[in-house]
């Protein structure tokens, strides 16, 4: 049976976003468009458990995750190209961050546990809810918030960028930081 | 799913919400998570969103596009 064109043109608008969330956990230009492929092929062979009106980047985003994580499984290792094929095939630098910045975050962000990494993009930047997070991820919401915590401190501390001005795990603290050292 | 606005901005762990001084919530804190500052988690947020969007802006290569609808075409 023919792919619904509505089915079809979700799936199209989703690659863009998909292939950035592959690029992100891969670091590897190749490696993300395989794992794009191979999660295209595998959605659009399973089409029919897919539900019409859903979410379908959930949907997808999950299905390359799952591949992912399998070949992370397989490879036992994390590509962190740092040099060459990653970099010179970046086409466009983002026009806010300077070069070296940007290289400097990516290294970073391919440092940080791949359950981190992935649970800071998805609700970091593409644009995921945390339950739709939790979703793909299959963990419960506040492991995804802890995730995203983490990386974002790690992060922070591998930029170094300042800092942590708060303390404590109860709203009675916070309040106290808050009221002294804000004005 | 949003293009532009995010939920990292909004983040507030679980240890924010009120009520949860119970025995539980204390096992969870035996290891408190540290919290960044604002400005610290929306240059991090920037800067995410920044290299994201870079390889959201690259475009698709054709081969995948041309996957879906070859494969969209078939009986």
């Amino acid at each position: 049976m023919k792919l619904d064109p509505v089915i079809r043109d979700q799936v199209l608008a989703t690659v863009p976003s998909l292939r950035a969330f592959a690029i992100s956990l891969c670091g590897n230009i190749d490696r993300a468009d395989d794992l794009v492929q191979e999660t295209l092929l595998r959605a659009l062979a399973h089409i029919d458990s897919f539900q019409p009106g859903t979410n379908m980047p959930a949907w997808l985003f999950t299905i390359l995750r799952n591949l992912f994580r399998s070949e992370y499984r397989k490879r036992r290792r994390e590509v962190e190209d740092a040099d060459g094929r990653y970099a010179e095939t970046l086409k466009s630098q983002p026009e806010q961050t300077g070069r070296v910045e940007f290289e400097e975050f990516r290294g970073a962000l391919a440092k940080l546990p791949s359950d981190q990494r992935e649970a800071l993009i998805l609700v970091g930047a593409s644009g995921f809810s945390y339950d739709d997070a939790a979703t793909i991820c299959g963990c419960a919401v506040g492991t995804i918030k802890s995730r995203v915590n983490r990386a974002r401190t790690r992060l922070a501390d591998l930029l170094s960028i300042d800092s942590v001005d708060d303390f404590g795990p109860d709203r009675a603290t916070r309040a106290v930081l808050a009221g002294g050292g804000r004005g | 799913m949003k293009s532009h606005r995010t939920n990292l901005d909004t983040v507030e762990p679980d240890s924010a919400k009120p009520g949860m001084q119970d025995s539980s919530m204390a096992k969870r804190s035996q290891k408190p998570e540290i919290r960044l500052g604002r400005e610290a988690q929306a240059r991090i947020g920037e800067l995410l969103r920044s290299m994201y969007n870079s390889y959201v802006s690259q475009g698709v290569p054709q081969h995948l596009d041309d996957l879906v609808r070859r494969l969209g075409e078939q009986d």
